[in-house]
């Protein structure tokens, strides 16, 4: 029964990817089916390899008919409802990580660390595909588990009522200033993390570069690193979604701020973060005592955190001003 | 044109094809002999739609399925379910009201 092992052999291909609870059930109903279809072709007469053949084919290829069995819930890793917003966030993370990255090496490249030119574009290009291939990854598992979970990415209703306004054009935020912002805070872990050793501090005469930090005390304290980016990426990311000041992201930058201030904060106020031999380079620069540089290095930490600080500030009234402002309109 | 017609003429057919089905499943019924029923009856449905079909249904709770193995075939029959027949009624009841209104709708165009 050589011809009947096709059918076997058929049957098991539509079948093996089915749920397991389905699977001996379908298989025993298609197996009589093409009986059936057998019998209805060829009457008494044992069919020929070439009728199973027609039969099997009129049916359909095996992951055709596997798909029309299986249920059109989850068929796709990404579906219709998340794919546009997948695709928007992809492009955007994407854009930011190449960008970031583009900066981030042209620094290095221009301070002339790293010595070949040819090597430093290699390996721009090595971490642009390992930063690409990360970042896709973690966007796509991202919106796997949301359609997975079935989560709702848009909670505000549609009803016509709750529809807002049509932004008029200076309460409107760019896409570009959000995806600048994103890229920026990319460049600042990338820096810190990486590359502030070659990149933060100050050139002697002799052609001598000295770091302005502590790379080891920097990456002992990752982690408010890695939230001061976590919060302004978050940040980013809600005025990239809002598209528009509105009160509620004028209170999420507050809070998000307000976290990435303590960080930087904490961070900075670290006793033993400022390299002693900048500290030591300074004073042998700056030969008066007292002068206004070397005032300003010694204290570079509270200077740094109260920069941070007014920025921080003059970000979040900005954004509460305009929310009332355009609010109200 | 061809191609969008054949279209067209598939969109319109897909849900009728249900309606089709639920009409013959008030006493149990085998697939293949269902395939044969509807292709004489002019509604030619492809194998490998209606046994899925049929499957679907059956886990939406239309439809109930019991393996006859009295004969000299085992054979999986599916018959409505009590609240599959009330969904019967009335979709056949809406399809009647809908081919209703269509006509008057289409009485006014020329036929050609």
């Amino acid at each position: 029964m050589a011809e009947f092992d096709l059918v076997e052999r058929y049957i098991y291909a539509v079948t093996k990817k089915l749920p397991h609870k389905a699977r001996k059930d379908i298989a025993e109903e298609l197996r009589q089916l093409i009986l059936d279809m057998l019998e209805q072709r060829c009457g008494e007469v044992v069919p020929s390899e070439h009728d199973i053949r027609v039969v099997l084919a009129e049916l359909g290829t095996p992951s055709e008919l596997s798909e029309k069995y299986s249920s059109d819930k989850h068929s796709a890793l990404i579906g219709p409802p998340y794919y546009r917003t997948y695709k928007f966030v992809l492009k955007i993370v994407l854009l930011a990580v190449s960008g970031g990255l583009l900066i981030a090496f042209s620094i290095s490249a221009l301070l002339g660390e790293g010595g070949n030119l040819f090597l430093s574009i290699l390996s721009y290009l090595g971490s642009l595909i390992h930063g690409g291939i990360f970042a896709f990854g973690f966007v796509t598992i991202l919106f796997a588990f949301f359609e997975r979970r079935g989560i709702k990415l848009n909670e505000s209703d549609e009803s016509l009522s709750s529809l807002p306004p049509v932004p008029k054009h200076d309460e409107r935020i760019t896409r570009a200033e959000p995806i600048f912002g994103i890229a920026f805070s990319l460049v600042f872990l990338v820096v810190f993390l990486f590359a502030s050793p070659w990149v933060i501090g100050m050139l002697l005469h002799n052609g001598q570069f000295v770091p302005l930090f502590n790379q080891e005390t920097l990456l002992r304290l990752w982690p408010l690193t890695a939230i001061v980016f976590a919060a302004s990426t978050a940040k980013e990311g809600f005025k990239l979604h809002e598209g528009r000041y509105t009160s509620r992201l004028a209170i999420a930058m507050l809070v998000l701020n307000l976290i990435s201030f303590t960080a930087m904060a904490l961070l900075m106020s670290r006793e033993g973060l400022i390299n002693e031999a900048f500290l030591a380079a300074c004073e042998a620069n700056f030969h008066e005592a007292g002068s206004f540089m070397q005032l300003f290095f010694r204290n570079i930490q509270t200077i740094m955190v109260a920069l941070m600080g007014f920025a921080v500030l003059l970000e979040t009234i900005d954004g509460f001003i305009k929310a009332r402002r355009y609010t109200k309109g | 044109m061809e191609e969008i017609l054949s279209g067209l003429l598939l969109e319109l057919r897909r849900g009728s094809i249900v309606l089709a089905v639920l009409s013959q499943l008030e006493k149990p019924v085998y697939g293949y002999y269902l395939v044969n029923l509807l292709s004489k009856s002019g509604v030619p449905v492809e194998v490998n739609t209606l046994y899925p079909l049929l499957r679907r249904l059956e886990g939406q709770g239309v439809l109930e399925s019991k393996w006859e193995t009295s004969g000299s075939k085992p054979r999986k029959y599916y018959a409505l379910t009590q609240m599959g027949s009330q969904v019967y009624f009335s979709l056949k009841k809406n399809w009647l009201a809908l081919v209703k209104s269509i006509e008057l709708l289409m009485e006014g165009t020329d036929n050609g």
